[in-house]
């Protein structure tokens, strides 16, 4: 099945009623709506009332930085025969970077990227943010952890200490 | 207005976005915390506080308690004891470095690993790093989900029946592996393709491995009734890799689904001895890839001539050692038998270059070979291990850029490695 030059363009509706046309291979990159695509394969159209305008124009930025990488990288082993290790080892430490970049979010947009990915299945995304959350929570006291995520402390001071009680051998003295 | 949507904007960002986020995400995040971060999650808040009991990746590591065997141990303890008993464990590693006063007991450390087998474990990785173990595991080996395990530092495994029917990939490193065990083993996992050994003892004098696909032993020892000779049969496997530096007597029978072998053979002289008792596999002749390292290269490239073989699959060659009676002569006899080649390799060519000094000048090679037997073939490597091998392995790189220059398109690579 050969592909068209003029590739299928999907539109995204945000929750805010916003449109985002993307191409059929980057709105792919989620399951969820390759699901949907394989069901109906006359959809053009997907509402997602659960994702802000905000939220979505991320997703669709990641994903077709995704795609593009995977692009690149096939069009450099169909050239050369066979990919070359260093080049790929480099594009995918450009890829790294990328994600690492794109993870400079506050916390608050960081949850609503969690759940979007998924709520949208985008493996990659969840897998990156969800480690960019527990990066967060590493090494922090739980002082410092609510700090960093807002967290309302509704435990009376005398249930907090029946709680660390209950498991001192997790409050010991760490190095 | 505007001061409108700044408040709102203010009130959202501190709002508590992470607390609204469902539980099974929750628990994904703390998943990749360290066991201790994710406990004291628990005093967070009341959202928070049973949160981490339903984690299914458990990783313990000794290194993250300051060598404090105690404290690791009632924390390994306790968190098994007040997490969900109903959730189960899909990943349990647990990673020890055994000192001198260790405090841990085989029957804490069955109690632990049994606790991953009855709670449906997929994953279950043990290590005892440290001084040789004296580790004697004694456990239910019935897990009907357990797909891979290793296990790390074990001088004796027991089981009275190992009934693991989804167990694919096992791997044992620094373990005493008594033909008892391995009986059971093989019997009760019907599903096990790749199989490991490194640096274990092995205790039997054959060893039938129906299923395996993947065989891989590394520096192992041999240990038998008798004479340390092994006899292996291998039915299905398809890859081998085979390192062992001491010349044990070791055969491979029944191995006609060779696709990838890797062996390598003792890096030094013995005394009068001539790696005699090792015979490749039955089956060698069909494989695809080929690796070989001995300083007996010569012998037991000769051998396989004697046997009149032809590897036809034959595309990607590797030897290595090459030692001073390997020469050209051997080599080309035995491409000679390898019509479709397409890469050959060169390893610590060192030895090669004495060969060259004791008996044939380079000029006179080129002369008595002219005309490289593999006309399909592509690349030569030629990897160099430090200094000390950098003039033969130029010398090598000249001789192999005569004798194959007539063969349009081939790439010769020098390849510089770190020893």
């Amino acid at each position: 099945m050969a592909r068209s030059s003029t590739e299928n363009m999907i539109t995204l509706m945000s929750s805010d009623g916003e449109e985002f046309m993307v191409t059929e291979k980057v709105a792919r990159e989620c399951t969820t709506i390759r699901n949907m695509l394989e069901d109906d394969c006359v959809i053009t159209n997907i509402p997602l009332p659960n994702v802000t305008s905000d939220i979505l124009s991320m997703v669709i930025e990641y994903c077709m930085e995704h795609v593009a990488a995977a692009e690149k990288a096939a069009a450099e082993t169909a050239e050369k025969g066979s990919s070359s290790a260093p080049a790929a080892a480099k594009a995918n430490k450009d890829l790294e970077e990328w994600d690492k970049a794109f993870m400079n979010v506050d916390v608050y947009t960081l949850c609503d990227l969690i759940l979007a990915a998924n709520y949208l299945n985008v493996s990659g995304l969840l897998d990156l943010t969800i480690q960019t959350a527990a990066n967060l929570i590493k090494g922090k006291s739980p002082e410092q952890i609510r700090k960093t995520f807002h967290i309302q402390n509704d435990l009376s001071l005398e249930e907090e200490e029946k709680i660390r009680s209950q498991t001192p051998w997790a409050f010991e003295k760490s190095e | 207005m505007e001061d409108i949507i700044d408040e709102k904007k203010t009130e959202s960002e501190n709002s508590d976005r992470i607390s609204d986020l469902p539980d099974c995400l929750l628990i994904d995040i703390l998943s990749l915390l360290n066991p201790r971060d994710a406990v004291r999650t628990c005093i967070l808040s009341k959202r928070w506080h049973h949160l981490w009991s339903f984690i299914q990746s458990l990783s313990f590591k000794f290194d993250e308690f300051s060598g404090e065997a105690e404290r690791f141990n009632n924390f390994v303890s306790s968190f098994l004891q007040l997490r969900d008993e109903a959730s189960s464990v899909h990943k349990f590693k647990l990673s020890y470095s055994v000192t001198f006063d260790a405090k841990l007991s085989d029957l804490v450390l069955r109690t632990w690993i049994q606790y991953a087998l009855d709670h449906k474990v997929k994953n279950l990785s043990v290590e005892l790093l440290g001084r040789p173990s004296q580790f004697l595991l004694k456990c239910q080996f019935h897990c009907d989900t357990l797909e891979n395990m290793y296990l790390n530092g074990f001088h004796v495994i027991h089981a009275d029946n190992v009934c693991l029917p989804k167990l694919r990939e096992l791997s044992l490193v620094n373990v005493t592996v008594h033909s008892n065990f391995m009986q059971k083993l093989l019997s009760g996992c019907p599903a096990l393709v790749t199989l490991s050994m490194h640096k274990s003892e092995i205790c039997m004098n054959n060893i039938k491995f129906g299923t395996i696909k993947s065989l891989t032993m590394v520096y192992c020892t041999f240990k038998s009734l008798g004479l340390p000779t092994l006899s292996i049969s291998a039915p299905c496997v398809q890859d081998l890799k085979f390192i062992e530096k001491k010349g044990y007597k070791v055969t491979f029978n029944n191995m006609s689904r060779l696709n990838k072998a890797i062996i390598v053979r003792p890096d030094k002289l013995g005394f009068g001895r001539t790696d005699d008792n090792f015979v490749l596999p039955t089956g060698i002749s069909g494989v695809r890839f080929f690796g070989l390292m001995s300083i007996y290269l010569k012998e037991l490239l000769n051998r396989e001539l004697r046997k009149c073989r032809i590897f036809n699959n034959l595309t990607h060659l590797g030897l290595g050692f090459c030692s001073k009676r390997c020469n050209f002569t051997t080599l080309s006899s035995f491409l000679k038998v390898c019509p479709n080649l397409k890469t050959l390799s060169f390893h610590h060519t060192k030895y090669f270059c004495e060969e060259d000094q004791h008996q044939e000048k380079n000029s006179e090679i080129t002369q008595q070979y002219q005309g490289f037997p593999c006309q399909h073939l592509k690349l030569v490597h030629i990897d160099c291990y430090g200094p000390h091998e950098r003039n033969c392995a130029h010398q090598m790189q000249n001789l192999v850029l005569q004798w194959t220059k007539h063969i349009v398109g081939i790439k010769i690579i020098f390849c510089s490695c770190k020893a």
